[in-house]
This record gives C-alpha cells, structure tokens and sequence, in this order.
C-alpha cells in the first residue's frame, strides 16, 4: 500500500524568506497597514512557490532561493510598489527615462534627437505613433482624443527596446540614428570571447565554468555570492543555439535570469572572476566629475527666457540617473551611485563600468557643436565590498523631475506635442534612443 | 520560456484572467503560463506592484482570505491570501484595451497579408 502524496506547505516561512520580506519592508515608504498588506501578499506567494517547487523535487533551500530571485531585487520591487501606489508616479523608470531623452534634448536644444522639421504631409497618424513605438520594443495605450482634437494621443508607456528609432524611420525607412552607445568590452569579456564552444540546447552554470576554464586562464568563482542570487552549478539556463562563445554563453545566463545583467567577468591577476556585477560594483566604485560650463552656455544662448544654470545642471543630472542603470542611483532608491552638484560642476560615484555612457551621454548634449564635455578629475574611491542593502535609509528626498504621465499626440504640420505634466514641447521628430540593454 | 514584462500587455492579459474568474497573484502567474503553454511569463516582481496599479485606479477589487495548514490549532492565526476581482470599470476599461489591441492587430496584418504564398517572414 502506498501513502497518498500530502501537499503541504513548510509551517513557518524559511528565514531568508523573512529576511528577505523584512529588507523589502524596510524600503519601503507609506502606511504602515498598506506595507503589511504587501508583506503579508508576497509571504503568501513566496510559500506557495517554494512548495510547488519542493513537490517538483527541488530541495527546500534552493526553492526558497528561487522564489526569491524571482521576486528581483528588493530595492527595484520597493520602487515598483511605491510607483503603484503614489498615482502620478505610476509609469515606469524606463518609460520616463526615454522621453526624458527628448523633452531634455528638446530643453538643451540638442539636435541629437530633434531634427528640422519634417515634410508638412507627414502628420502622423495615431497608428504610425503607436506601431513606432511598438516596433521599438514599447507598448503604448491610446487615449481618448481631447476635445476638439481630430487625433487621439498616445499614453506612452516605453520599454527597453533593441535599439534606436525615429518617427521618421516609421515613414522613412532610410533615417539613421544619429548617435548610438557601445559599452567598451572590458578584458574580461575578451578572454571569454575568444573560447569558442558549440553547446547543447541547455546548458547548467557549472558547465559554464568548466568552459571558461578550458580558456587556459585560472578561473574563480564566486559560488557564495552567485547562491545568495539564486544560481546554483546545477541551475540550467538556454544556450543562443550554434557555434558561440563564453561571452555569448555568459549573456544568455544573464538573460535567462530576473534580474537584468546579475552576473559580471573581470581579469583579476590573470584569473577570471565570475561573481555578481553587485560586488563588482562595489569594488570599482570611483569618483567622476564633469564641467557643464558649455551646456550651460549653449543652453541659455539657445533659449529666450533667462534660465538658472542650476537647473540645468540638475536636469543633466537626471537624464544620467534616468539612462544609466537607474534603479541603482541613490536618488532612484538605489545604493550603488550618488550624484552632487556644485555649480556648474557634477559629481558622479559610481560604479566605473557605468562611467563610459555617463561620458557618453553628457556628450551628446554638445555633439552638434563637435565640442565634448571635459572630464577633469578622476580619483579611485575604493569602498567596502559587500554592503548590507541599505539604500533607501539614506536616500535623498530630492523631487524626482519628469515622472509623470507622458502624453503625445501629433499636431499641425508634421509636428509632435509630448506633454509632460503641465509641460509641453513641441518636437519635429521623436526618437527613442538605446536605453539599458542587455547583451544577447 | 520568454520572459513577459511589458506591463501595458501584462495589465491586459490580468484584466482578461480577471474577468473570467476571481484570482490571486501566484494563481495568476500560474493561468497565464498554462494558458499560453509556458510561452507567457507574468513576473511576480511586475504582476504585484501592477495588481496594486490596478486596484488604485479602481479596475480591479481585493479581499483577504485566511489559509490554515492543515491539522493546525484553531486559534492559529493563518497565512493570508489576497483575492482580486474585476470592477465595473475595469471591464470597460479591457473592452477599451481589447478593441485597441484588435484595431492595431488589424493595421498590422493588412502589412503582412500582401506575402506571396510560401514565401517565409
């Protein structure tokens, strides 16, 4: 006779689950009962995922750990449920991020994203509007046209996506983007391209090390840090299919994960080290400052009313925060970067493999002019590896500008309005402009 | 299994799930990918902060049930689960969103109906 399977759930929550909901808490702003609420909702789904994952056959601990990378990053999911609760900031990050892009190019007069105006018979149409941004890698939900207005608008809601696009690229297949961002590969990536491999369809993270040691370089891991994340050796991720490298092997695991670009390489003494970006970050952070003088004379030369360099500064400063792995920035309820101003100076701490698109970005706003912002000073700061997560503990209170609803809808002669709370421009063109994108 | 994040699409499939029947979060994420046979991923990260959008604009409702293991005291104060249900004005809402989505699939497929027979996308 055999005993009948019972389903059960373990009687308490593991301790990493608690401590886990207690770090989440902790982020978290707003009533305490609504907190609670969200706690108690996650409990739930957390032990009902481990037990579905126990009756699967995974020991305890790893489902625990499952169910929790599934979840993300704490300090990402606090953001999320505090951007769902606060109703003007209900869009995401991202979505922001994109028009921030235009509306402050726009602001800085910056013909990186806007160009001459286009032929007066191009009005768009809410379908070309919405199929641009759809084909962008975005979503957009349409909204009710305003009254007196032929056109409906489109409640943008942007996502990352593949790459660059303009309104003119939906009407004019041959426009170019006039500027995109490569991360440099660091020596790390270049080892790990170099070994080539065909592997099977599935492909378990130990086997992974084992190729990357068959490159002929010692290789360390991190297993303590890779296990607090959720992989273990045996965890099996979808290999890209076909002859590739450990690069692409190490993109596809990335890919395959929760969390967006968790494991990072680096060449220490000649030795490999694979382990989370997060320590990586905390190891590399260094100090960058930038002098804006330039964007500051450029942009008030270009505008008619008399604006105050500080607030040019600030709005630099958050097209940074908003492009440049954003939940990471202090100011975004993150603990890996912090920014500061002093007049027309920035400050950026931040992790170095995030100072290339910094530089990048703050470019951009001079390339039309063939001038470059001058990075004058940089100086190490190394910190302590391994930080407790305790960000939003000493997060700044600063307004976060640019978060709210983005609404576009075309206007006469070709041209497009993007509203902003109660800020308008009107732009010739809109392109969405690579934002944070994974290796694949 | 692709992951399934973008959140404008994933508000439409919970409205859908939702008007057939009420449902909690991991019961979501688990009709979702039955649905569509693992092809669609509902992120738990994405699915609660956005259950907590929707009940906020009024589309969807909530209410609290209490679980107890089994054989536990009855004084024992059990796990809690969250039910959600479809509002009024979220079904108006998905209608709205459903036709949306049925007039760009439209738009789309007068593109991709002109393709000579055989010939491969």
């Amino acid at each position: 006779m055999t005993t009948p399977l019972r389903l059960t759930e373990p009687s308490t929550p593991p301790d990493s689950i608690d401590a886990w909901l207690n770090v989440l808490s902790t982020l978290m702003r707003g009533p305490r009962d609504e907190i609670d609420a969200i706690r108690d909702e996650l409990a739930s789904h957390l032990r009902e995922r481990v037990r579905d994952l126990m009756l699967a056959g995974v020991p305890e601990a790893e489902a625990t750990s499952r169910a929790i990378a599934e979840l993300g990053d704490a300090a990402s999911l606090a953001r999320r449920f505090q951007d769902a609760i606060a109703p003007s900031q209900r869009r995401s990050r991202m979505h922001i991020a994109v028009l921030t892009v235009s509306v402050a190019a726009a602001a800085f007069g910056g013909a990186t994203l806007l160009r001459p105006a286009a032929p007066s018979n191009t009005l768009p149409s809410q379908p070309a509007l919405q199929s641009l941004v759809t084909s962008a890698g975005g979503t957009a939900a349409i909204c009710p046209p305003e009254e007196g207005q032929q056109h409906a608008g489109i409640d943008l809601a942007i996502l990352p996506h593949p790459g660059p696009l303009s309104l003119s690229n939906a009407l004019s297949p041959s426009s170019l983007p006039s500027a995109v961002f490569t991360p440099p590969e660091n020596d790390a990536l270049s080892v790990a391209a170099n070994i080539q491999t065909t592997p099977s369809p599935t492909v378990g993270v130990e086997q992974f090390v084992k190729l990357l040691e068959s490159g002929g370089q010692p290789v360390a891991v991190r297993w303590d840090l890779l296990e607090k994340a959720g992989v273990s050796p045996d965890l099996q991720f979808a290999s890209p299919g076909g002859p590739c490298t450990a690069a692409d092997l190490l993109a596809a695991l990335n890919g395959s994960l929760q969390t967006p670009d968790l494991l990072g390489l680096r060449l220490r003494n000649g030795t490999l080290v694979l382990a989370t970006n997060e320590y990586f970050d905390r190891q590399e952070t260094g100090l960058i400052t930038f002098d804006l003088t330039p964007v500051i004379e450029r942009r008030r030369n270009s505008s008619v009313k008399d604006i105050d360099p500080a607030e040019i500064v600030t709005e630099a400063k958050a097209l940074v925060e908003s492009l440049v792995y954003p939940d990471t920035w202090a100011n975004n309820g993150g603990d890996r970067a912090s920014s500061r101003e002093f007049g027309a100076r920035v400050f950026f701490e931040a992790p170095a493999r995030y100072h290339p698109k910094i530089r990048w970005l703050l470019d951009q706003l001079l390339s039309d002019a063939g001038s470059t912002t001058t990075m004058t000073t940089t100086r190490e700061l190394p910190i302590l590896a391994d930080l407790p997560l305790l960000g939003n503990q000493f997060r700044s209170q600063t307004a976060e500008p640019l978060r709210e609803t983005t609404t576009i809808r075309p206007s006469p002669e070709g041209k497009v309005s993007v509203r902003q709370g109660d800020r308008t421009t009107i732009a010739d063109e809109i392109r969405l402009d690579p934002g944070e994108r994974k290796p694949r | 299994m692709a992951l399934f994040d973008k959140s404008d699409s994933a508000q439409l499939v919970v409205l859908s799930l939702l008007a057939e029947r009420a449902g909690y979060g991991y019961q979501l994420t688990k009709d979702a990918a039955a649905r569509s046979n693992g092809a669609l991923r509902l992120t738990p990260g994405v699915l609660y902060p956005m259950l907590k959008a929707l009940e906020a604009e009024g589309l969807i409702t909530s209410s609290w049930e209490e679980i107890k293991a089994e054989g536990s005291p009855l004084d024992e104060t059990g796990r809690r689960r969250k039910w959600y249900r479809i509002s009024p004005k979220g079904r108006k809402k998905l209608e709205q969103r459903i036709a949306a989505h049925r007039a760009y699939t439209a738009l789309i497929d007068t593109f991709l109906g002109a393709r000579p027979q055989g010939e491969r996308p």
